[in-house]
């Protein structure tokens, strides 16, 4: 097996060695005699517990140390593990009938399962050599997938004001439960009942291994028992959404009475009576003092059938930052507006919050919208007073923010006195919500049961039961987008969101931008620790391995082996706002993306297109006016940030750009141009590995056909801001004009390669495209473990030597197919201890070489490596010049 | 800065002797020199002489040197201008041809001898010799986690420091790490202002931000110097100004500029002049996108039918080194000015200038709308694009060799 595979495998042990050995994992100190007899003990306990269950003895053993003898939990646990072996083994079983052959090399050791696969990305990676407005037009206008459908859908919430033709199948429905996982992987027979640390007797590499745990499956079965929600709450300032939220927490026993008392006596000290509800979330001082939301409060809270993480938005305008941070991390919202005479009107109105809002909401990706109409007891219930909002507001969001009608539900309510929140106020009752409240308590429940009586639909808390869930991407490569970083104990604190994928204790991570690699040390979701977590799921995770400097606000958490690219300058897709003056090139604004915002220009305007038919309407506008929709390319004055095409990542692919405390667009990134980043994914010297594939990175993986020609254009990393900010440890940029290229294919991860293609004259060179063709018979090479594209590097006079590698699938010729003959020139680089850096014809410092050489050209293009052939024998002669 | 001298030929060539007295100046004069010009002034050179027994020794001479200008090298950190170039007379001490590079310092009188000085250039000494258009402010822009300390001039944005120090997010039940860190951040930005701002030069310190940051800032910075009993900033309290902005990044200080309570503050207009002229010029374009043009074609097609009503160019298209280029934008300001228009020569230090400069540099608001000029832009869009691949970057040095060595063990 080559090296460059063994690091694959060994680096996750590797990290996992580090994180043990620095937190000095009991697991792996003996037990002392104390604990022996401790031990003794509670195994007994616990024996007792389970009556006669089928454990094996050292099973207990390893649940009651790992619960450090605390006989409950581990017995608990158990029986937990007990039962969901049961299922496993049903599941199991169905799937097997399902399927009869199922897959036993998956279940080999040496897969992890927690990492994830990509099978389900390959599918949609991009052509070759994508022509980018064929590109634009499919991307629009293919009916068949199921994903552009998703994607066209979303493209049409950028279109506000666009017609919505769209039949409703497009919308995007929960999956049952079940369809999410493939079939073969259900068969994959990792022991979930040796989940916790199997002691202290066992190997190392077997106690990793049994630690993971399948989270696809345990996913399925949470989502089974109780379907978990993000739920934002959004709307102008003094809405009330703070009140409506914190009421209702305590109406849902998420706040218990006391505390309740104590922000009533506390508020009433300054003056602020009625804020004692929104106190709940608004906790800092400076919210308290001033009375406003500032930062996105988080909190949890469950209804009947749902899980819900609540994040409580700012309505001010100044916070609007925040409030994208927090809409961005949302499935599904709650928009609060204020019934009161002339406040509605305010919120409403182009210096309101409300508009501003809803639109940030869709173009987010907030699909499903209950709009609150709040302070209805202030106009004593009037329904006159509730239609004429609804009426108003249904016009603007069906219209100008392309909602659907039937996503949106109006409930009308009182965050203050708590009426229709939970429950209606009924004859009776004394209160109907909380002691605060400067009405007499009775005369307010007459009038409630007076005026409100003509309302007959269901409660805010019904309504928001009934949400559905939107399709989590947990078969994708993990991603977290972090919000927030603090010092923890034991190691650093990134809480954020998981976007896709998912993660369990124990894992490593890498850190993006800076490709640091962190291994998960706990894991808390709302609060409660637990040992996964799965896409859609808020998290606070602590790190261990890593510096906190290395991690920041807005950096995203990825799977090790599918890192997120990570840019400062792409291409974009925007619909234009209602702005004040039109977009220019150097426009400069304020892209927010997740919760990061960061500096920058619109650098060239490509084209306007069509809102309907995805067409190009104008080449290289001038300007951009309101309304319009365009193609742009968005240039960042600072960091780099970490970015996906929204046909990747429909999380981690919006954007909003602002100026001036306004949001001027919003937009979706990608598609990316033809260059190596979105092409071939791989860096020169990543980790300094010398050889072989010294610039292996393990990336995503890119399909050819035989015959394809593949654009290979070596990495830049523009000079000024390589300088300002270098790029990741151990990244140098290709910079050679000289020596020899040559390209080539290995079907066996590494041990032999075949040459494909070479430039012996001009090449590396950044400047250029260097084409090379995948002869048109070669075999199928499908396996992405094993296929590599590589790229490799000699100088003429010095032994020098490059060797880097992208992983990719080929689709060729399964009968016949033979492998190209000719083999890649290797130069020991072990016996190299020569420092000068010679240079060859055509290696000139600080000039651009000539491009590629037509003849050699044409070779590399036309068949000339073809396999089995005379020519392809011998290829060109490297011999030294 | 002072001028000593001029002397100008009927053909327009000629010198002037100046002083650059404060740091604006060197901005000045780095505006002033092009390539090709001649300067002279006092230098220091390390002159190394053999004796007749070859024993080598080297000593460090002053002299007045004349140079003819090859390259110029601004630093705006530290306010220091690098001329080289080749020495033009002889000297006992140094031979003709060879190279030297003079750097300039304040308060030390050099000359200039330029082959053509043109109106821009006439213009730039005029005005670096104004005194009454001399204005320093300090501005602190920031938002939570960030934070830009920047001086402003009449034509120079400097930012001084930039700070960025994460402040972790209130969380449910605790917000001590918040507090802690946005005491961390504002103790950063104090040390800043101290380190940074010269209270007997500002004439006010704007504090900017959205929210309630400026105002917590501002409490801050008072009880501190309370605490530390910091007279400097006791005394100057009345020079802090509070100033709403969207964002703390750069970008806010045109805000800031566009704020009526900063205006009557700059004596000095011309910075707050720009921001608006930009902002006519974009409200323009949205009004009547057949009145406002950019781009040197466009807008020198404007200038032939004398329709520009307010030109605004950045000066550091007056700093190309092709003297064709310069000579072109010249005459489109001259034809401007000719045609009654008024013409603002944005400085690329401001955040204006860099926007502008974004926009080709040049940019146009017509008297009449010219509806046809974007027509023939159609036609000529393909020689653009031919244009575009060629406008690569540079190429640059080679290849890290630490890397380099890295890689090959």
């Amino acid at each position: 097996m080559s090296r460059h595979r063994n690091v694959r495998n060994m680096d996750l042990d590797d990290e996992l060695d580090d994180g043990y050995d620095e937190d000095d994992y009991t697991e792996d100190t003996p037990l002392t005699a104390d604990e022996q007899a401790q031990m003794a003990d509670a195994v007994e306990d616990v024996k007792a517990m389970l009556g006669g269950a089928k454990i094996s003895l050292k099973e207990i053993e390893d649940a009651v140390y790992y619960y450090y003898f605390d006989v409950d939990k581990a017995a608990s646990y158990l029986i937990d593990q007990i039962t969901a072996a049961e299922q496993k083994k049903q599941k199991a079983a169905v799937a097997a009938a399902k399927k009869a052959p199922s897959k036993p090399t998956q279940s080999g050791t040496s897969t992890p399962i927690g990492a994830p696969k990509l099978p389900s990305k390959t599918k949609e990676t991009p052509k070759a050599t994508p022509a980018k407005d064929d590109d634009i037009v499919e991307f629009l206008d293919d009916d068949e997938d199921v994903t552009d459908h998703q994607l066209r859908f979303d493209m049409s919430a950028m279109n506000f004001g666009a017609s919505l033709k769209q039949s409703p199948t497009t919308k995007p429905t929960p999956k049952p439960s079940g369809t999410l996982l493939p079939s073969e992987k259900s068969g994959v027979s990792t022991p979930i009942g040796s989940a916790p640390p199997s002691g202290v007797s066992t190997p190392k590499a077997s106690t990793k291994l049994g630690k993971r745990i399948d989270v696809v499956t345990e996913y399925q079965k949470r989502v089974a028992e109780k379907e978990s929600l993000n739920l934002v709450v959004i709307g102008h300032v003094d809405a009330g959404k703070s009140t409506l939220m914190g009421h209702l927490l305590y109406l849902q026993g998420e706040v218990n009475e006391k505390t309740i008392r104590k922000h009533e006596r506390d508020a009433q000290k300054i003056g602020k009576a009625s804020f004692a509800f929104a106190w709940v979330l608004d906790e800092t001082g400076e919210e308290r003092a001033r009375g406003i939301t500032m930062d996105v409060g988080v909190t949890k809270f469950e209804t009947e059938h749902r899980r819900f993480t609540l994040l409580d938005a700012p309505g001010h305008r100044d916070f609007i930052p925040n409030m994208i941070s927090g809409t961005a991390q949302a499935d599904v919202a709650i928009l609060v507006v204020d019934a009161t005479t002339g406040e509605f009107e305010s919120g409403f109105d182009a210096n309101g919050q409300t508009k501003e809002h809803a639109l940030l909401a869709r173009s987010l990706g907030v699909q499903q919208l209950v709009v609150a109409v709040n302070k209805l007891d202030v106009v004593h219930w009037s329904e006159a007073r509730f239609q004429e909002i609804v009426s108003k507001l249904e016009l603007f969001l069906v219209k100008d923010a392309s909602f659907k009608k039937s996503n949106l539900i109006f409930i009308p309510c009182s965050g203050f006195t708590g009426e229709n929140l939970v429950k209606r106020s009924k004859k009776g009752d004394i209160c109907n919500g909380s002691a605060v409240s400067d009405v007499p308590v009775e005369a307010s429940v007459a009038s409630v049961l007076e005026d409100f009586a003509w309302y007959k639909g269901p409660t805010l808390v019904q309504t928001i039961d009934k949400l559905d869930a939107p399709t989590r991407a947990v078969e994708k490569p993990f991603r977290m987008s972090v919000t927030d970083v603090f010092k923890g104990t034991g190691g650093v604190s990134a809480a954020g969101r998981l976007e896709s994928g998912h993660v369990q204790v124990g894992e490593a991570v890498m850190v993006m931008p800076g490709s640091e690699m962190a291994v998960v040390k706990t894991m808390e979701v709302n609060d409660e620790p637990v040992r996964w977590a799965a896409a859609g799921d808020s998290v606070l995770l602590t790190l261990s391995g890593i510096d906190i400097l290395q991690v920041s606000n807005g950096s995203v958490l990825c799977a090790r082996d599918a890192p997120i690219p990570v840019t400062t300058h792409f291409a974009a897709q925007i619909v234009v706002f209602d702005v004040k003056i039109p977009i220019t090139v150097g426009f400069p604004i304020i892209m927010h993306h997740q919760s990061h915002n960061e500096p920058g220009t619109i650098s060239k305007l490509v084209a306007t297109i069509d809102k309907g038919t995805g067409e190009i309407v104008k080449k290289s506008p001038r300007h951009l006016a309101k309304n319009t929709t365009a193609m742009v390319e968005i240039k960042l004055n600072g960091r780099a940030v970490p970015l996906e095409t929204f046909k990747d990542s429909k999380e981690l692919g919006r954007v909003m750009l602002r100026k001036g405390g306004d949001t001027v667009a919003a937009g979706i990134a990608g598609p990316w141009s033809n260059d190596l980043h979105s092409n071939v994914h791989a860096w020169i010297g990543y980790k300094g590995k010398p050889f072989p594939c010294g610039g292996y990175k393990p990336g995503p993986v890119t399909t050819y056909k035989a015959g394809d020609i593949i654009p290979v254009r070596f990495w830049n990393f523009d000079i000024k801001d390589y300088k300002k900010f270098p790029p990741p440890k151990g990244l140098s940029q290709a910079r050679h004009g000289g020596g020899a290229c040559e390209f080539s294919l290995s079907f066996d991860d590494g041990k032999t390669w075949h040459v494909i293609g070479q430039y012996t004259q001009t090449c590396p060179d950044i400047y250029y495209e260097w084409p090379v063709q995948i002869p048109k018979n070669v075999p199928s090479c499908t396996d992405s473990n094993k296929c590599l594209f590589a790229f490799s590097w000699t100088a003429y006079s010095t032994p020098q030597f490059y060797h880097h590698c992208a992983n990719v699938i080929i689709h060729g010729d399964d009968k016949n197919g033979i492998l190209p003959e000719l083999e890649m020139k290797v130069v020991d680089v072990k016996s190299l201890h020569q420092k000068q850096d010679v240079h060859a014809l055509g290696d000139r410092k600080n000039t651009r070489s000539t491009g590629p050489d037509r003849r050699e050209k044409e070779l590399n293009t036309n068949g000339y490596f073809a396999c089995g052939g005379a020519a392809g024998k011998h290829g060109l002669d490297l011999g030294l010049m | 800065m002072k001028l000593i001298k001029q002397f100008i030929e009927k053909d327009k060539s000629g010198y002037v002797t100046l002083i650059p007295e404060e740091f604006e100046d060197m901005w000045h004069v780095y505006n002033l020199i092009q390539k090709h010009d001649q300067l002279r002034a006092v230098t220091i050179r390390r002159i190394q002489s053999e004796s007749s027994t070859g024993s080598v020794e080297s000593q460090r001479i002053r002299l007045t040197l004349s140079i003819s200008v090859d390259s110029v090298d601004f630093d705006t950190q530290v306010g220091m201008l690098r001329i080289s170039g080749r020495v033009i007379v002889e000297n006992p001490h140094v031979k003709l041809g060879t190279f030297h590079t003079i750097d300039l310092e304040l308060n030390r009188q050099f000359t200039l001898i330029k082959p053509e000085w043109d109106v821009i250039a006439l213009e730039r000494v005029q005005e670096a010799c104004d005194i009454t258009k001399k204005a320093d402010v300090a501005a602190v822009v920031c938002q939570e986690g960030l934070a830009n300390v920047c001086l402003l001039t009449s034509n120079m944005t400097i930012i001084r420091q930039h700070i960025d120090c994460p402040v972790p997010r209130k969380r449910k039940g605790s917000v001590t790490n918040y507090e802690k860190g946005l005491k961390r951040f504002f103790e950063q930005i104090y040390q800043a202002i101290l380190r940074h701002i010269d209270f007997d030069i500002v004439k006010c310190v704007i504090l900017g931000s959205p929210g309630f940051v400026r105002e917590q800032l501002y409490e801050y910075i008072f009880a501190e110097a309370v605490r530390t009993d910091n007279k400097t900033i006791m005394q100057n309290r009345s020079k802090f100004i509070m100033v709403h902005t969207s964002t703390g990044h750069k970008q806010a200080l045109q805000e800031v500029m566009n704020d009526q309570s900063i205006k009557t503050r700059l004596a000095d207009t011309k910075a707050a002049q720009e921001v608006q002229a930009l902002d006519q010029f974009y409200e323009m374009m949205n009004m009547d996108p057949d009145r406002a043009f950019y781009g040197f074609k466009d807008v020198s097609k404007a200038a032939e039918r004398g329709a520009i009503g307010t030109l605004l160019v950045t000066d550091e298209l007056f700093r190309a080194a092709e003297v064709a280029k310069r000579r072109q934008y010249i005459a489109l300001v001259e034809s401007a000015r000719a045609s009654g228009g008024k013409v603002f020569v944005f400085s690329s230090l401001h955040v204006s200038g860099e926007n502008l400069n974004q926009l080709t540099g040049v940019a146009a608001i017509l008297n009449f709308p010219l509806p046809d000029i974007d027509d023939e832009d159609g036609e000529e869009e393909e020689e653009e694009h031919d244009m575009d691949e060629d406008g690569l970057p540079p190429m640059h040095s080679n290849q890290n060799h630490e890397a380099f060595d890295a890689i090959l063990g």
